[in-house]
């Protein structure tokens, strides 16, 4: 009751301690395996080590700000032009008969295969970058913009 | 309909010959050109040496398609069983999801340079990258699918006097299964997706490593080429496991329907 009272009740469900003890045997197996030269990678004593100094550089955090915008810029992207090609195929049914073959041609082929023709089109990397994100994401949201119209109730 | 069909991708290609071939505006001069792309697809003595003629494009895609193989199925035999256990067992969901949810949502792709450093050879690196992807997929869909099984299979079950092997065997793996076979037809669009990012990294054969050595030789035709190739094996292979699942859970679309 009093655990409870002071908001902490989860201390009290076994399912955090066996979630706890999960984690922790992850974390123990891979200083184990690099304990026993298995991994030539670092070990997690020696990772956590390194977090200080990798945190006070200025790239680190920069790398995190670059990364994000690209990913947001691209899935914005991705959804504004899904969104605005999916409802335009889910009105027209003439439109939809003509973009989609073109659209099941081009969605199997992965995203990073687009890679060489990106740089050669893309005048910088951001542009590149930020067009590879774009395809990662197009297809799945066209995919679900026409999976929910065709769900709407046609009564 | 087919005209429709015929005219998107007749739209397609003229927009391709005109902006790329034509007028060449902007950076679209920078791309491989249509008729340049075509007559070398089906041409027998190719200028970069890989046509739909030439042995060494089938190289290229046998030795993909067997990565690809190799990691799906070891992503189905390791995550499928993991993931119905995960939802059958509590304990064991309580114990393993949450280092299944911290490991997950890392891409495919960052696992390469530890892959590298740390799988011995070339192929082991590039097959153990596109079955990651493949591996959570198949994982979480079999979990999610034993969820999603409703509690009167399990007290009919009950009923019945199963014992916990019996349910499992009878009540839990084909509830799960048409859950399982989303998962699966996910896990191989993953697994042709990683396996690009694998090849072009870490390959020195294969359809993802044919696409970036164009680049880097200036064959533009083989980029395409390439291309066209792994749409078509990753098309084939999506439909190749919706016909099969469709196949085994076909009394899924009965029950459903009856109960309409």
């Amino acid at each position: 009751m009093r655990v409870r009272a002071w908001g902490l009740a989860w201390l009290a469900n076994p399912a955090f301690w066996q979630g706890l003890a999960g984690i922790a045997g992850f974390f123990a197996v891979w200083a184990l395996a690099h304990r026993i030269g298995w991994l030539v990678v670092p070990g997690p004593a020696e990772v956590a080590a390194g977090l200080p100094r990798l945190v006070s550089e200025p790239t680190y955090w920069l790398s995190w700000l670059g990364s994000g915008q690209r990913v947001l810029a691209g899935f914005a992207i991705a959804a504004v032009l899904a969104l605005a090609l999916g409802l335009a195929m889910g009105v027209s049914r003439k439109l939809r008969l003509t973009a989609f073959p073109v659209l099941e041609f081009l969605r199997p082929i992965p995203p990073l295969a687009w890679l060489p023709l990106s740089i050669l089109f893309w005048p910088t990397s951001e542009t590149t970058m930020t067009f590879l994100t774009f395809m990662g994401a197009f297809f799945p949201i066209l995919i679900s913009v026409l999976a929910g119209i065709d769900r709407v109730d046609s009564r | 309909m087919l005209g429709f069909a015929a005219l998107g991708c007749g739209l397609f290609f003229a927009a391709w010959f005109l902006l790329v071939d034509v007028l060449g505006l902007w950076r679209f001069r920078f791309l491989p050109s249509l008729t340049v792309v075509i007559t070398q697809l089906f041409s027998s003595h190719p200028r970069y040496g890989i046509s739909l003629l030439t042995p060494d494009l089938y190289e290229h895609a046998w030795i993909s398609i067997l990565r690809v193989y190799v990691a799906f199925l070891s992503a189905v035999l390791i995550g499928g069983p993991i993931g119905i256990l995960l939802g059958w067992s509590r304990l064991l969901r309580n114990v393993l999801f949450p280092v299944v949810e911290m490991l997950r949502p890392i891409p495919p792709l960052a696992w390469v340079p530890l892959a590298v450093l740390t799988l011995s050879g070339t192929e082991l690196p590039v097959i153990f990258v596109t079955m990651l992807a493949a591996l959570f997929a198949t994982l979480l869909n079999a979990y999610l699918g034993v969820r999603s099984i409703e509690e009167v299979y399990f007290r009919a079950a009950a009923c019945l006097g199963y014992g916990r092997w019996q349910v499992l065997w009878r009540v839990v793996v084909p509830g799960a299964l048409p859950t399982i076979f989303t998962g699966l037809e996910i896990a191989m669009g993953v697994a042709w997706f990683s396996l690009v990012g694998g090849e072009l990294i870490a390959g020195k054969s294969g359809l993802g490593y044919l696409i970036f050595d164009g680049y880097t030789q200036i064959a533009l035709p083989n980029i395409v080429i390439g291309m066209i190739v792994l749409g078509v094996l990753g098309y084939g292979s999506s439909t190749m496991i919706r016909l099969i699942g469709g196949r085994l859970t076909s009394w899924q679309g009965r029950r459903m329907s009856a109960a309409l």
